[in-house]
């Protein structure tokens, strides 16, 4: 049997590799979703400790537990013994190994006295004398001599300092402090000298945790001497303390331990919370949390796109081996009247797919390997840049994914088995002369079902879009069901297209009956009259176009809108704030926290509406601290092409009186400050607040400065967000000082009308005078609403105002306050940054639109769906390519009898290639066309749900479906290589042809 | 007597994996007589079929030359082997030869579009298989036909668009012998109708009565004529 299957294979190698080419493809692209989360999270974990690191300047892998003992409390000695066990029992029990402890106790500060060496007057102290575990094998000396480890004969006790302790307490060597209070076993106080001078031995030793510096009130002793004298923890003498550090190994954070590593570190944290005197922290469990929360919305969103693929790869090994069976059907039905049961049958293409699927898995765990890798480079949709490679790796759940895509692939290739298996020579005779049947779903309708599914999907997920958006704003991912009704749309659509594509075709056919040349009329009849036949491969087509188009769309509007979104808040490609004086101390600014009283008395209540009108005066500030540094140094940078002067503040208020037009509107306003307080007010109550604050109502607007024509070239903006070009607006503010162009909603929250003054209150405190010019939903960097969460989660959406005015009317008003210069920058920002370095400019804020657009992109969500959706891409397009060639070479080998036929009725060569170039076309043609416009309405219909995943969460700009012409252009291009390689392939195959053979042929 | 196709000296080769060439024809020198039957006679591998794909311009003889109504046929490209073929020849099939997916009327006209017929084709689809005596079958797909129908359509096909010479090889092989003898029957009809020339191959011997010509082959060389 294992003879006659491998024979039969070898017969047929060309489709057998076809076949097995799927296979791999299959294994390759289910196996790379676990390789490539499992490293991608490698990747990020990595970033994130590194990137604390250098944020914390502290170790992500520390643990710390401090503990402090009281002389003559017993239990808090206990407590400290137990910190230390549990200390050493979790080393054990966090699977990561533990690259540095660090155990150091000290007295804590105790006073001394010194005899000062150069007068008689007694200095005092507060000092803590401690130890450090290990400490020799990470130190030297900068002056002096170590420790002794015992009591000297003078009964004083060595010490050393850090050089920063030392000159923090105006020391010097041989010092010898004197604690009174800090008696030894013996009685006598403790007196220690101080004989060297400490600093770290590496600069990078993790045994460092706070480093040398930071030692200023501490001075080290023998760890000897300490434990001997002083460390008793069942019968604790002294105030001590126990910092203990455990440096666990980040770099061995796995996908796989992460879930182990959290359980093992929240154990010790609910044990520690419980004990009093004792503070549990392990820097890296938020990270971690964190961290999977992502990775798993990473997961959830590659997992379905890239169903859609693995359907199509199966579908693709499904037709492949029922076009082997078709081949093989007269064997099949021979050997069955030979007597072979249908077992045997089975059994025979069971080990058949079995050794395709085995090798598949051989072969396709490779392939996603680099898959990955692809995935991992991927920058943009079928675009990619040079990053640090995955380091990639076989665990379980790559293996299982991969024997699923096994298991699914037998699947595939047996059924139709079954089918076939069935068929005696005489059942196959009489179903070789069968008349076209419809198809099952075309019978029962399934296609417009599906149709119907999807789009009540579609209906559905769009009503309740802001709930999405809300959802996914707080962390969830989005519902794989939407993806789904997707992929129901497309398949439904496709399906219906075959409805379609033969009434389409006929009436071409019926138009031009007698006329057509006899070539083209052959390929008619025969697309039309073996219907069946074709089916599955314009299917196969109609759906791998479209799911190519919609995968491109869909990566390429993802990371439009991103960058879009990017360059809009951001405003420009740099803007950067200099910093314009020494002195300044930011402090200033930052708002005190709000107290949240459930149940506000009238005075809160009063102070707190008061807020509302601009009351209570907040600080300003003056020009005069400022002194401006020259703007026009930026223009002469390389590849700055224009610069911009933009004066942005948010402590600008506009005071608006309320009257009958926007009454209600602004009492809202009282009533939500009055209730996020806890209060509920009636509309009386409310109009008596507003009129005891002078009716009028103080809204905290963005102030924003520019000189139209700098602006209008520098910054960034989408055509179409506004009603007329951008331009119109800039030129209408232009032509008068006092013009203003305000957000929307001062006409639609704040009741303005076009035309009406606006008096507004500058940061210095200056009341400025303006003219509504127009307002606008959208401006560079503004956004209409910003969405904050709360730390117990709950987000809250408050709208956001903006003026924009003429910078020399504010200059006017205010002095010359610290403005931000925007640049436009054509290539590369790297200059700016050599500018800035060279000239040492110091620099309140610095954004460069590019380097965020690459943090985009190196997140693993977006980089992973880049990268499938490309993978998905080139694979759809290698299934056409081998799809479409296999189903041609088995079509014109099948029908070498009737080329025969053709050939001898005096057809010419020429004309039975025109006949085959038809066929290609009736098949191709419309199925490509279909294709696209599926593709293109799937997008065009699911691309604005979709986008909320990726969205952030800010909606800055109105979602825009990406055009993704040049890639139905590429994707044509590869279609018309491929028919013309087929076309080759043909004509090769069909020159071999001899007329006289094939006629032999047929009469067998 | 006219003689359509002169043979002059026609050997076919065809090389074989072992070294020798395998010669299918030896030496054949023949005439066809116009407006006859002529019957090619001898067991299967013979060379009859060689000789007709030859004669039928289907083949290329390696030595000798065929003269095909005054063409010589040896010096014909590939696209005027064509031409002549679907035009001046018409081909009946030992095996069932229709196309499968046109019906019996179709594939009878599909033969008159190749040749570019002038007249009124639907008359003459329907005239041919009127001969054939297939009138009330017209619209039916091949598979619905029987073995006999099938093989009356591709005489009506080969015939349709008014050729000077059908071949037809083992024409009735697969036929019953009343239903052979009623394809030969119209063969003779239409060489007394419209004075085609009629080239047969067969190995029932019961036939060669009709034949006016008869040679027999034998392991590629004629070994008599009558």
């Amino acid at each position: 049997m294992f003879d006659f299957v491998i024979q039969k294979m070898l017969n047929r190698k060309w489709i057998v590799l076809c076949l097995l080419i799927g296979n791999v493809l299959l294994v390759g692209i289910a196996c790379c979703n676990p390789m490539y989360t499992n490293a991608i999270q490698q990747r990020t974990i990595r970033r994130t400790m590194s990137q604390y690191v250098v944020d914390e300047n502290t170790y992500p892998g520390t643990v710390i537990l401090d503990a402090q003992m009281e002389s003559g409390d017993e239990t808090s000695g206990a407590h400290m013994q137990d910190a230390l066990d549990q200390m050493k029992q979790m080393q054990q029990d966090v699977p990561l190994d533990v690259r540095q402890e660090v155990y150091h106790y000290y007295l804590t500060k105790n006073k001394c006295t010194t005899a000062n060496k150069y007068g008689d007057s007694q200095a005092e102290k507060e000092l803590a004398v401690g130890f450090l575990e290990d400490l020799p094998n990470h130190m030297s000396l900068v002056t002096g001599e170590m420790y002794k480890d015992s009591i000297n004969a003078d009964g004083t006790i060595d010490a050393i300092i850090s050089q920063k302790g030392l000159v923090k307490q105006k020391m010097l060597l041989g010092e010898v402090l004197t604690f009174d209070t800090v008696k030894l076993p013996d009685g006598r106080p403790l007196k220690v000298k101080i004989t060297g001078v400490f600093e770290n031995s590496s600069a990078d030793d993790l045994y460092w945790v706070n480093s040398p510096s930071t030692f200023t009130s501490e001075i080290l002793i023998s760890e000897t001497v300490f434990r001997e004298n002083f460390l008793d923890m069942e019968h604790p003498a002294y105030q001590i303390r126990g910092a203990f550090y455990t440096m666990f190994d980040t770099d061995q954070i796995r996908s796989g331990n992460i879930d182990r590593i959290l359980e093992a570190t929240r154990s010790y944290q609910n044990h520690f919370t419980q004990q009093s005197g004792v503070v549990f922290r392990a820097l890296y469990t938020s990270l971690l949390e964190e961290h999977q929360v992502k990775i798993h919305k990473v997961i959830s969103t590659l997992q379905v796109l890239q169903v859609p693929i693995l359907v199509l790869v199966a579908a693709f090994i499904f037709m492949v081996s029922r076009q082997i069976l078709e081949i093989e059907k007269n064997d099949i039905a021979i050997i069955k009247s030979r007597g072979a049961s249908k077992k045997q049958i089975l059994i025979s293409y069971l080990i058949q797919s079995s050794l395709l699927a085995g090798a598949g898995f051989v072969l396709g765990l490779p392939l996603a390997m680099i898959l990955c890798q692809v995935f991992g480079s991927a920058n943009a949709f079928l675009s990619f840049v040079q990053r640090q490679a995955l380091s990639l790796g076989l665990s379980w759940s790559v293996l299982l994914y991969g024997l699923a895509a096994v298991l699914l692939s037998i699947a595939a290739m047996v059924l139709p088995v079954f089918q076939y298996a069935k068929l005696t020579i005489v059942e196959h005779k009489r179903r070789k002369s069968g008349k076209y049947d419809k198809p099952w779903w075309q019978r029962f309708y399934v296609d417009f079902l599906l149709l119907l599914v999807s789009l009540y999907g579609l209906y559905s997920f769009s009503r309740q879009k802001d709930m999405l958006t809300q959802s996914v704003a707080q962390g969830a991912s989005l519902d794989p069901l939407l993806f789904f009704s997707s992929s129901l749309f497309i398949i439904g659509c496709g399906l219906i297209a075959l409805r379609v594509i033969p009434l389409i075709l006929h009436g071409i056919y019926w138009l031009g009956k007698k006329k057509w040349n006899p070539a083209i009329y052959a390929s008619f009849l025969r697309v039309l009259r073996t219907r069946t036949k074709q089916y599955f491969i314009m299917a196969f087509l109609i759906l791998t176009i479209a799911l190519g188009i919609f995968n491109a769309k869909a990566a390429r509007t993802i990371n439009q809108n991103e960058e879009d979104r990017i360059a809009y808040t951001n405003g420009a490609d740099v803007v950067l704030q200099e910093r314009w004086t020494e002195t300044l101390d930011s402090g200033a600014g930052e708002e005190a926290e709000e107290t949240e009283a459930p149940e506000a008395t009238d005075n809160e209540l009063q102070a707190a509406l008061a807020q509302l009108q601009g009351t209570n005066e907040e600080e300003t500030i003056s020009a005069d601290d400022y002194t401006e540094p020259d703007p026009a140094k930026y223009a002469g940078i390389e590849g700055v092409t224009n610069t911009a002067r933009v004066y942005v503040t948010d402590k600008a208020r506009v005071s608006v009186s309320i009257n009958e037009s926007n009454q209600e509107q602004l009492l809202n306003k009282y009533r939500e400050q009055a209730s996020s307080l806890g209060r509920e007010l009636s509309d009386e109550d409310l109009l008596r607040y507003a009129r005891q604050f002078g009716g009028t109502y103080s809204q905290p607007v963005t102030l924003m400065g520019i000189s139209t024509k700098e602006f209008g070239e520098t910054a960034w903006f989408k055509s179409g967000l506004l009603p007329v070009h951008w331009y119109n607006y800039l030129n209408a503010i232009s032509q008068n000082s006092s013009a203003l162009l305000v957000s929307s909603n001062f006409h639609n929250g704040l009741g303005y009308e076009l035309g009406d003054e606006i008096t507004y209150t500058t940061a210095t405190g200056e009341q400025v005078r303006g003219w509504i010019f127009g307002f606008v939903d959208y401006w560079p960097t503004y956004l209409s609403q910003v969405t904050t969460t709360d730390e117990d989660g709950t987000s809250r959406q408050t709208d956001q105002y903006i003026i924009v005015a003429n910078l020399s009317r504010l200059q006017a008003a205010d002095g010359v306050l610290p403005y931000q210069i925007w640049m436009k920058v054509d290539g590369s920002t790297q200059p700016v940054y050599d500018f800035i370095g060279e000239k040492q400019i110091k620099l309140e804020s610095f954004v460069d639109t590019n380097a965020d657009v690459i943090d985009m992109k190196n997140d693993p969500q977006i980089q992973g769906t880049n990268g499938i959706l490309t993978v998905g891409f080139v694979i759809v397009l290698i299934l056409c390519a081998v799809g479409f060639l296999i189903y041609w070479i088995i079509s014109i080998q099948s029908r070498t009898l009737q080329f025969g036929i053709f050939r001898a009725m005096g057809m010419s060569m020429k004309e039975i290639i025109v006949m085959l170039i038809g066929e290609q076309l009736f098949i191709t043609l419309p199925a490509l066309i279909m294709g696209v416009f599926i593709g293109l309405a799937a997008a065009n219909l699911y691309m604005p749900l979709i986008q909320i995943a990726y969205a952030a969460t800010d909606h800055a700009l109105p979602l825009s479906v990406a055009a993704a012409l040049g890639d139905i252009v590429k994707m044509f291009v590869v279609v018309v290589i491929l028919i013309g390689i087929c076309m080759a392939v043909l004509g090769w195959l069909i020159s071999k042809l001899k007329i006289t053979q094939a006629l032999k042929l047929g009469e067998d | 007597m006219n003689n359509i196709i002169e043979v002059k000296d026609v050997s076919r080769c065809f090389p074989v994996p072992d070294g020798d060439d395998f010669y299918a024809l030896k030496h054949i020198n023949m005439e066809i007589p116009q407006g006859k039957l002529t019957i090619f006679r001898g067991r299967s591998g013979s060379g009859k079929t060689t000789l007709m794909n030859i004669i039928g311009a289907l083949d290329q003889p390696t030595e000798g030359s065929v003269v095909f109504d005054g063409e010589e046929l040896t010096k014909l490209d590939e696209e005027q082997a064509s031409r002549l073929r679907r035009t001046k020849i018409g081909f009946v099939f030992q095996s069932v030869a229709l196309i499968p997916m046109m019906t019996a009327y179709e594939n009878v006209e599909y033969s008159l579009r190749l040749a570019d017929y002038e007249g009124d084709r639907k008359a003459r689809v329907e005239e041919c298989l009127k001969m054939v005596g297939l009138a009330d079958r017209m619209q039916h797909m091949p598979e619905e036909l029987s073995g006999g129908e099938q093989q009356r359509v591709a005489i009506a096909r080969a015939i349709a668009h008014k050729p000077g010479v059908i071949f037809a090889d083992e024409p009735t092989a697969e036929l019953d012998s009343s239903t052979g003898l009623q394809v030969v029957k119209i063969f003779k009809d239409l060489i007394g109708q419209d004075g085609i020339t009629i080239v047969m191959t067969t190995h029932d011997v019961g036939l060669m009565d009709f034949g006016d010509k008869v040679y027999e082959l034998e392991d590629g060389e004629i070994i008599s004529e009558r």
